[in-house]
């Protein structure tokens, strides 16, 4: 019949009549034909639309029905989906046409819609419309929750119970699941990536701890990730506590796994009231106390100390249990102190540091000597380089060079000690000592107060020791600007987030006295020791005061420290933030942009990159600019395939400064990328601003792309080579500008950092925000003001270690398998001086272009030659090296089992040895599983710091041996290769 | 000579065969990048392709590209032997090539792993099948196809889908079972438009007009019209269909102006060669829609090159319309009837009487300022003076004529002519074209399209670059024929 009917007008008539049996007769039919006769039933909707109306009509459902489907065809989804609402029942979900797909697709879009506006938006007639409208549409939203379960889609239902804000609904859909472990792990990854709103993601998580913790087999480590993120301390070390009381060994590794993790993400002021809370051991509360000042004090009898400890240990094993507990807490207590984790690192950075210092030699004798700025560069490249490791022969190899690095230079320099000894907190005083100003006596203010600023930068954010000392000191300065301005920045660092009121007091009066030099580090500190708080009398005051003082020094810092008050507070910093956008003074500009920059680190919030963007091009002030486009490295840098995107256009910017941004922002933001492809994409935007007509843009660049290439071998990315060649090749260009040579000579510091063990990365090993590297990287960026303010850059430093320990915190021999071939992550090969340009001498220019043209074709011919033959060489030159190096290795791993085996050279797998470096990228290809022995107990995240589970208790442990004394020389001067033995002078002399 | 002959045409096959594995490759591009220009390439070639089709090469792409074995096949039962009615003598051939070492590389070597590259076989298949004029045969091939094109959800398909859909409507109506597929299309549509699939959309549009107009079902495309909209972004051809639908529609309605105007724009966006049937069709409606409007179509239409002969009746027509000659007229229709019955333009040139009667009472008028009304019924030859009233009577309402009627005295008497620079009308006709003039400016300025910055970026190295320009040259010296696949209802013009 349909096939031959050509109009439906006889059907529509129908409708007209007064009997509701043929008008239902007529909307059966038209029901049937509507797919394809809705483009003249369309003509006839009022008629339907009556009789949807009309409450008396007995298939007014019917009626609506069909209304909707026509609607539908017409495309206006919305009277659609509200006509299918009021069909009932009529409105089969369970029917799988295009028309439910699509009407059901629409109502739940537009529940989330309804959901997610807040009451205030909604105005009192809507509200009435909407409360009939919702009321429907949860019917169906609840039939769609229903369908889920039943389909076992349950990541949909989790994502509509997330985006329509239905707690109860996620709560349901998780117990329903039948895995419940998974959906959580996918609710939480969710709702850490796309619940923008702060406090409905706390909503959330609270609801997720619940659900973790009414599970059977708990997962602590997880469910203190997620108190963390609530900040709830209390409930922490409750579970720690009872960890701790188990006789499992197994609560026990987690609990002290906890506290690994809790030291990487937690901030000193959580750390402190954590321990606060974990009870001290009644009988051995003396001799603990007693045993934690020995080791302070006593640092070079460590190795002693150490030997009892294990003693003791072996010792306990044999007595009961109840015994055991007091050890286990001290435990605790020290890797809550972070006792453990800094010494590990320490450990681990000293042992495997693969510094070469030929980079260093060339630089040093390839730049110009007359440019003092050049000498305090080189200082800090090398204090990049030695990061952590505590290894500064250079600066004591060479301390006639540093002679004439003097003022602020002599500051900076001291303060690169800090930088080369971060984290070795124990002796910090000791080796500082020669430098720290002595009982008022101050006969170099300069190198004084770097080494305040190297104190904070050992001592950042675990400042027990220092901040007392640092506060005794500053109060004590009377006067001396100098001193006051590393004494201000040493503090804040070490008492970083400690809302410490007497130090804020203390940093505020020498703020208000409204010296330039002090200020400039005073406002700062104020807003580091504040960090985080959001204190409105705090922001009241450093704003007010940043209106009524004439030097932008200290506007400038206060404007940062207020920045950092607001760290991670989001939605609750927008009042201040547009406050300081409306201001007249591009200072305050400047400091809404790094508002937004720490309010919204890592959030990737669209609203906040939005406004950025816009100030990015739109701001009258340079510096303005600038601050906006570094910003969004610090706002996406959780999802950086969005970095490169984002920053394509800017970095082609006409504005020098924008790009200048640009280029800061892309290094910040792809340094610690997992995904190779993204940092090419990086680098390709980076590769043409070296070439850049402005010297700052070309220096930033540098930066950048030093900064994206850590880590990242020639095997990797073909243009790591290159870019270490141009840094060489800028230092030695005449013709090249002191600031792009600074940005290479920092570039060849940054890109070797850390012993090559460190990559750049704002968050930690299991994914959260660190505050200490966010704040690093901030500060860090202010160096274009001042440049001591690029040694921040190394709090930013984040070691890519593979560390295991055992039950009794010691490092078991435990391996791990990388499965892909040894070449592609292995350390740059140290470089080699080509001992050809020596010989090099320059002949007389004889001027004819015959004898010219002649000489140019046979150099061709030689060239070519020239070119094989060093290709040979290099090649052989490279093999010789490969086999030194495997000979290193294989010395490392002696008295092991893998030794017999011999790892044949081009096998595509690796055995690594704990402790272990494994890059960012080359984590996809590890496996952990492959020992028989050692279990790791984290089952997802698997870096950093790991606590392993013994499988086998009974049989003999093999430790791996560290020596306790932590070498300050190279270890790579040592052996095979002896340190070359001409004195720096006669280079100097030669060249 | 004959084995010469063989041998070359042997040669040739091997040549098709070759560049059709290139085209296969681009296909195969196409997917993984999901860049569109080179889809686009191919399918700018389908037609050329389409000509160079014999039984021969289809054995052996089909061989190629889909297996005897693929599940495609054994699901319908389909031989393709005996789908393509293979003579003995082929089959000589056909065993003769595929003894040839290139196609065995190519049976070796090309393996359709891609949907889209099967059903670009298909497609060739199918239009042969139609060009063999095989339909039933092709029936079964355009119904395999839809099964495939309707079950994938793959963005990567639209193009070659809309293509399907296209000649699924076809077959459809060659065996004149396009009723049956009405439903189908509505629902495809449907899918389409929640898709945001463009071209499927244009197609789909054009090929409902088509049916309805096929069964005069004006009302109902008219309906189908105002309740869609046309994709903005859709290829020359699909627009210059759609504006011949709407233009044909708009002159049952009586907007003669508005039909005009699409009529126009048809044949302006239709290639300027070939795609004669379409030309032709468009043509004939143009002219008729001018005269309904009263104006005389200009000489140069009827005179192009091609469509000279076929637009014969319609010069005869218009000059005796133009002349106000109604008992030519009625000879003209009564001599081309049946053509103008089949040209569908029938019922339209009936209602040329008027038009035809009106143009000779304006030459009367203004040939004599007084006039009885019995000289008007036998010049006009009208049955009585009363008829010759009644006219003038409308016409001066109308406005046609400016004159006044004398009853009692039996004649009309026409007013002093004005000078027409003194009306609105030369200040309409000017704004018409002005507004023709500007819309043709604004369609210069959107196909001006900047490329793509991802485009720009794969330029990066000199081989892309080269690649595109040859692409560019390629499209300029085939934008001519693009996409015209046959005229909407010409089954004779089916080699367009």
């Amino acid at each position: 019949m349909n096939a031959n009917l050509t109009s439906v007008s006889p059907i529509i008539s129908y409708l007209e009549e007064e009997d509701p049996k043929l008008q239902t007769y007529a909307l059966k039919k038209l029901n049937e034909l509507v797919d394809q006769f809705w483009p003249e039933i369309a003509d006839s909707i009022g008629l339907i639309e009556k009789l949807c109306e009309d409450q008396d009509f007995v298939s007014k459902e019917l009626a609506s029905l069909v209304a909707s489907k026509v609607y539908y065809h017409l495309g206006s989804m919305n009277e659609a989906l509200n006509y299918a609402l009021a069909a009932g029942d009529l409105f089969d979900l369970s029917n799988k046409s295009e028309f439910v797909e699509t009407i059901v697709a629409k109502c739940i879009d537009e529940y989330i819609l309804i959901r997610s506006q807040t009451e205030e938006e909604k105005s009192q007639e809507q509200l009435r419309k909407q409360a009939e409208l919702l009321f429907n549409i949860e019917n169906v939203i609840s039939k769609m929750f229903q369908r889920c379960f039943e389909d076992g889609e349950f990541k949909q239902a989790i994502g509509i119970a997330i985006e329509s804000k239905r707690l109860d609904l996620i709560k349901e859909t998780i117990y329903k699941s039948g895995n419940i472990p998974e959906t959580l792990e996918y609710c939480l990854k969710i709702t850490n990536k796309y619940v923008l709103k702060r406090s409905f993601r706390q909503q959330i998580l609270q609801l997720l701890i619940e659900i973790y913790q009414s599970e059977q087999k708990e997962d602590h480590i997880r469910i203190c990730e997620l108190l963390l993120l609530m900040e709830d301390t209390e409930k922490i070390s409750e579970i720690l506590m009872n960890l701790i009381d188990s006789e499992k060994e197994i609560d026990i590794l987690t609990a002290y796994q906890i506290g690994f993790d809790l030291c990487e993400n937690a901030g000193q002021k959580m750390l402190s009231e954590i321990k606060s809370r974990i009870p001290d051991p009644i009988e051995e509360k003396q001799q603990t106390k007693m045993q934690e000042e020995k080791k302070l004090n006593n640092d070079n009898d460590n190795d002693n100390d150490e030997k009892k400890l294990e003693e003791k240990t072996e010792e306990t094993k044999e007595t009961p249990k109840p015994n055991l507990k007091p050890e286990k807490i001290k435990k605790l207590k020290a890797i809550l102190n972070q006792e453990y984790s800094l010494k590990l690192l320490l450990q681990f950075l000293n042992l495997n540091n693969h510094t070469d210092f030929q980079i260093l030699r060339q630089i040093k004798t390839k730049m110009d000597t007359r440019k003092i700025a050049l000498r305090t560069t080189t200082v800090t490249a090398h204090g990049f380089m030695q990061a952590g490791t505590t290894v500064d022969s250079f600066l004591r190899g060479n301390l006639e060079w540093l002679r004439k690095i003097n003022n602020w230079g002599k500051f900076s320099s001291t303060a690169s000690l800090g930088v080369i000894h971060k984290g070795h907190i124990a002796q910090a005083l000791d080796l500082l000592s020669p430098y720290l100003p002595q009982n008022g006596r101050s006969e170099s203010p300069y190198s004084e107060a770097g080494a305040l600023y190297a104190l904070g930068i050992i001592n950042v954010n675990h400042g027990e020791t220092s901040t007392p000392y640092l506060l005794n000191m500053l109060r004590s300065l009377d006067g001396n600007e100098i001193l006051q301005h590393g004494a201000c920045l040493g503090l804040g660092l070490s008492a970083m987030g400690t809302l410490n009121e007497e130090i804020y007091e203390d940093l505020k009066a020498i703020c208000y006295s409204d010296s330039a030099i002090a200020g400039e580090t005073a406002g700062l500190a104020m807003g580091l020791v504040m960090l985080g708080s959001a204190s409105e009398s705090a922001i009241q005051d450093m704003l007010v005061y940043a209106h009524e003082t004439q030097h932008e020094k200290i506007i400038r810092s206060l404007a940062i420290g207020i920045s950092l008050i607001m760290y991670g507070k989001e939605e609750a910093a927008d009042t201040l933030i547009e406050q300081l956008l409306l201001d007249k003074d591009p200072i305050l500009r400047y400091g809404a942009m790094y508002t937004i920059a720490m309010a919204y680190a890592g959030t990737s919030n669209d609203k906040a990159l939005k406004r950025l963007l816009h100030v990015g091009v739109s701001d009258v002030n340079d510096d303005v600019r600038r601050a906006a486009v570094i910003a969004i490295a610090f706002l996406l840098f959780k999802e950086p395939e969005q970095i490169p995107q984002t920053l394509s256009l800017l970095s082609k910017s006409y504005n020098p400064h924008v790009r200048f941004g640009a280029a800061i922002s892309l290094g910040i933001g792809c340094s610690s990328v997992k995904s190779l492809q993204v940092k090419k994409q990086a680098i390709d935007l980076l590769f043409p601003l070296t070439k850049d007509p402005v010297d700052f843009v070309r220096q930033g660049s540098f930066l950048g792309l030093a900064m994206v290439l850590m880590q990242i071998n020639e095997l990797q990315e073909p243009r790591a080579k290159l870019v270490r060649d141009m840094f060489f090749q800028s230092v030695s260009d005449k013709a090249e500008t002191l600031m792009a040579k600074i940005g290479a000579i920092l570039g060849a510091g940054i890109i070797d950092a850390g012993g090559r063990n460190v990559v750049i990365s704002l968050q930690t090993n299991s994914g959260m925000n660190d505050i200490t590297s966010i704040v690093g990287l901030s500060i860090f960026t202010q160096f274009w003001f001042w440049h001591p303010f690029v040694h921040l850059l190394s709090l930013s430093f984040q070691p890519t270690a593979l560390i295991g320990l055992n039950i009794n915190l010691e490092m078991p021999k435990f391996k791990v398998k990388s499965n892909a071939n040894p070449d592609l992550f292995a350390y740059p090969k140290p470089l080699e001086i080509s001992e050809q340009k020596k010989d090099i001498t320059i002949e007389k220019a004889v001027l004819s272009f015959t004898a010219k043209a002649l000489k140019r074709e046979e150099m061709k011919k030689e060239k070519k030659q020239e070119e094989n033959q060093e290709n040979q060489e290099n090649q052989e030159i490279k093999e010789n090296q490969e086999n030194q190096e495997n000979q290193e290795i294989k010395e490392n791993q002696e008295n092991q089992e893998i030794q017999k085996k011999d790892i044949p050279k081009k096998e595509n797998f690796e055995i690594l040895q704990n402790p272990t470096r494994i890059t960012l990228i080359q984590r996809d290809y590890v496996s952990l599983d492959i020992d028989e022995r050692y279990r790791s107990i984290k089952s997802n995240a698997q870096f950093g710091v790991i606590l392993l589970h013994d499988t086998k208790p009974d049989e003999n442990e093999e430790l791996v041996i560290v020596e306790e004394k932590i070498q300050t020389e190279s270890p790579q001067d040592e052996g095979e290769e002896p340190e070359p033995p001409e004195p720096f002078e006669w280079i100097e002399d030669l060249n | 000579m004959e084995i010469e002959e063989k041998q070359e045409s042997n040669e040739l096959d091997y040549l098709t065969l070759k560049e059709i594995q290139s085209q296969m490759g681009l296909i195969k591009k196409y997917v993984s990048t999901e860049e569109r220009r080179f889809l686009q390439r191919v399918l700018r070639k389908f037609n050329a392709n389409r000509k160079k089709m014999n039984r021969t090469i289809l054995f052996l792409l089909t061989k190629i590209y889909i297996k005897p074995e693929h599940a495609l096949f054994t699901q319908l039962g389909i031989d393709i032997g005996k789908l393509l009615n293979v003579s003995e003598d082929e089959k000589i051939q056909i065993d003769k090539m595929i003894q040839n070492e290139i196609v065995i590389q190519m049976i070796k070597e090309e393996k359709s792993d891609t949907v889209e590259q099967e059903i670009y076989v298909l497609l060739l298949l199918l239009v042969s099948l139609i060009d063999f004029a095989l339909v039933q045969n092709a029936l079964l091939i355009a119904q395999l196809l839809y099964q495939i094109v309707v079950e994938q959800n793959r963005r990567t398909l639209d193009d070659l889908a809309a293509k399907v859909f296209f000649y699924f409507a076809r077959v459809h109506q060659l065996l004149d079972k396009d009723i049956e597929i009405r439903e189908k299309l509505f629902s495809n549509l449907r899918t389409a438009t929640i898709r945001h699939d463009e071209a499927c959309q244009a197609v789909l549009i054009n090929t409902l007009l088509h049916n309805y107009l096929r069964y005069n079902l004006y009302q109902q495309a008219d309906k189908l019209v105002s309740k869609t909209q046309f994709p903005e972004n859709s290829e020359n051809a699909q627009f210059a269909r759609y504006y011949y639908y709407l233009g044909r529609i708009k002159a049952i309605e009586l907007d003669y102006s508005e039909s005009l105007q699409y009529l126009t724009q048809a044949i302006r966006k239709a290639p300027q060669t070939g795609a004669k049937g379409f030309r032709l069709k468009a043509t004939k409606f143009l002219c008729v829609v001018q005269l309904l409007m009263g104006e005389i179509p200009e000489k140069d239409l009827f005179f192009q090159k091609e469509l000279q002969h076929e637009l014969s009746p319609y010069l005869e027509i218009t000059s005796a319309s133009r002349v106000g000659n109604l008992s030519s007229y009625l000879k003209v229709i009564e001599k081309y009837n049946l053509i103008f019955q089949n040209d569908g333009t029938y019922s339209l040139i009936m209602r040329l009487k008027h038009n035809v009667i009106k143009t000779g009472l304006k030459k009367i008028c203004v040939s004599y300022s007084r006039i009885s009304f019995a000289d008007i019924a036998s010049k006009l030859h009208l049955d009585s003076e009363n008829d010759a009233e009644f006219i003038c009577a409308k016409a001066i309402k109308d406005g046609v004529i400016d004159a006044v009627i004398d009853h009692e005295n039996g004649f009309l008497k026409s007013n002093q002519k004005i000078n027409i620079y003194t009306t609105f009308i030369p200040q309409k006709v000017f704004d018409q074209r002005i507004k023709f003039c500007l819309e043709i400016h604004n369609n210069a300025i959107k196909s001006l399209q900047f490329p793509d910055e991802l485009i720009r970026q794969s330029e990066k190295t000199t081989e892309d670059q080269l690649e595109r320009a040859k692409e560019l040259a390629e499209k300029a010296n085939e934008s001519e024929e693009k996409g015209f696949d046959e005229g909407p209802d010409e089954p004779d013009h089916d080699d367009i």
